[in-house]
């Protein structure tokens, strides 16, 4: 067993506007050497392919407005009804713009980050944070991802992606993004050379994925995830809260166009229970058992996996699914809530 | 928990104008609370700050357009959560998407609570 360090690897998480997003499925492209993708919450979308990678996406959010005619026949009266569809085909020069401004919400996200949170991350993770990501790249919006922004991190690498959309939005996701690489980061691979491969082992924050990776093939199988709502839930909380502190404008902007507005929201009715040390605590340095203890002390026995496991529905793309989550995490919550105030 | 969304709008200056507008705000005020697994008899302090939480990102001034259009507000989430899964959107449910951004625009509050760049994304491909 040997851990490769860094992150999460195959991971991606993009982040998208406000719910955004990881959430799925986690599936992952993986070449050869098992990388995998996924995309997640806040955004997620996954590409399934082979494997499992985790990419978390955090959906951006965004962009203002900007009236357009169609030109399919739907006049509108109402400006800005659609969008700037005037992404795809960037100039050079655009995305080099695109790619120095990206740079500095990194280095600002960073910066920002280490001051508020560094104390949460072990010595070495906030060398590790300091230093910055491996490789930031503004790139241009491809619709078809449904994606605005990711995060991987393979074999020891870290790599983010921000779709070139608005500065607003770069901004948004590039902060998402970065909670994404600050957060606790471990890939472990065990190999399994009887069975042609290896186990990979990811965790990104409170998300924590597995895949088997066929040395032969090349493919990835035997995906699977969970705490994917959580982790995006807490990222988003994070980066709305750092976007507040830098101006309410932008604070309330992102969490007014959140796609997965549930799972942040039951996440912040969480930190008001446990307090916000627990949840840095687990997210930040992968003190996992600490909260999970706080949460089976407040709301009984193995409640810590039911709520995890309502989160990560909270996220889904079944409407029902999401009701039925969001019933069982309030249920769960309230419970908490009220054993809290007679400790 | 209903009366308690009912009577913030009115410490804020905010009524129904009429017995339909008010029937039209409960039924938006009611959905809000289904989809957030909340039960409309409801009334603890766990719930109550839930819905403050919410409440606080609604400018005053919005409330009563939010409310109303909370079942199409709703449309569009879950029209943009299936993109964001997909990264595809079946051209009805655009179709479905422009005309109820339609609707919030003619409401005044466009994309404000909604999650503006999925939309432009989707309904930029019918451009």
């Amino acid at each position: 067993m040997s851990e490769m360090g860094g992150g999460d690897n195959d991971g991606m998480s993009t982040s998208g506007g406000g719910e955004t997003t990881e959430a799925s499925t986690g599936q992952s492209e993986a070449s050869a050497g098992g990388t995998s993708v996924e995309t997640g919450f806040d955004g997620e979308t996954h590409t399934g392919n082979a494997g499992p990678a985790g990419i978390e996406v955090s959906g951006g959010k965004g962009a203002e407005g900007i009236a357009v005619t169609s030109s399919s026949g739907k006049s509108s009266e109402t400006a800005g009804i659609l969008g700037d569809t005037a992404e795809t085909g960037l100039a050079p020069m655009e995305l080099a713009q695109a790619q120095k401004e990206v740079e500095g919400f990194q280095q600002q996200s960073i910066a920002q980050i280490l001051e508020t949170n560094g104390k949460y991350m072990s010595p070495d993770d906030q060398v590790r944070v300091a230093k910055g990501i491996d490789s930031i790249r503004a790139v241009e919006h491809d619709p078809s991802k449904g994606r605005t922004g990711g995060y991987m991190l393979y074999n020891g690498k870290t790599t983010a992606e921000i779709s070139v959309i608005s500065k607003e939005q770069m901004e948004r996701s590039t902060k998402h993004e970065m909670n994404h690489f600050a957060s606790k980061n471990r890939e472990i691979i065990v190999p399994q050379p009887d069975k042609g491969g290896y186990m990979v082992y990811n965790t990104v924050g409170t998300r924590q994925s597995s895949w088997f990776h066929s040395v032969k093939t090349g493919e990835n199988s035997e995906y699977n995830e969970h705490g994917r709502g959580m982790n995006e839930g807490l990222t988003t909380l994070y980066t709305n809260s750092q976007l507040m502190e830098l101006s309410e404008e932008k604070g309330k902007a992102a969490e007014r166009q959140q796609i997965y507005s549930h799972a942040t929201e039951l996440c912040g009715q969480l930190e008001d229970i446990l307090g916000k040390d627990s949840l840095k605590e687990a997210y930040y340095s992968g003190n996992m058992k600490g909260m999970e203890a706080k949460v089976n002390e407040l709301a009984g026995d193995k409640e810590y996996e039911h709520l995890r496991d309502c989160l990560d529905r909270s996220v889904s793309k079944d409407y029902a699914e999401r009701v039925e989550a969001m019933k069982e995490a309030q249920e769960i919550l309230a419970r908490m809530s009220e054993r809290s105030k007679e400790a | 928990m209903i009366d308690y969304i009912l009577d913030y709008m009115e410490e804020k200056g905010i009524s129904a104008d009429s017995a339909e507008e008010n029937a039209d705000l409960t039924a938006g005020i009611r959905l809000y609370l289904r989809e957030n697994g909340i039960s409309e008899e409801e009334s603890g302090d766990y719930f109550r700050k839930y819905v403050d939480r919410h409440l606080g990102i609604i400018d005053a001034a919005d409330l009563k357009s939010y409310f109303l259009m909370y079942p199409v507000i709703s449309r569009v989430n879950q029209i943009t959560i299936e993109y964001k899964t997909d990264g595809t959107v079946p051209s009805d449910r655009a179709n479905d998407l422009y005309r109820c951004m339609e609707q919030l625009y003619l409401q005044g509050i466009g994309d404000k609570y909604v999650p503006a760049t999925e939309i432009k994304e989707i309904l930029g491909r019918l451009a």
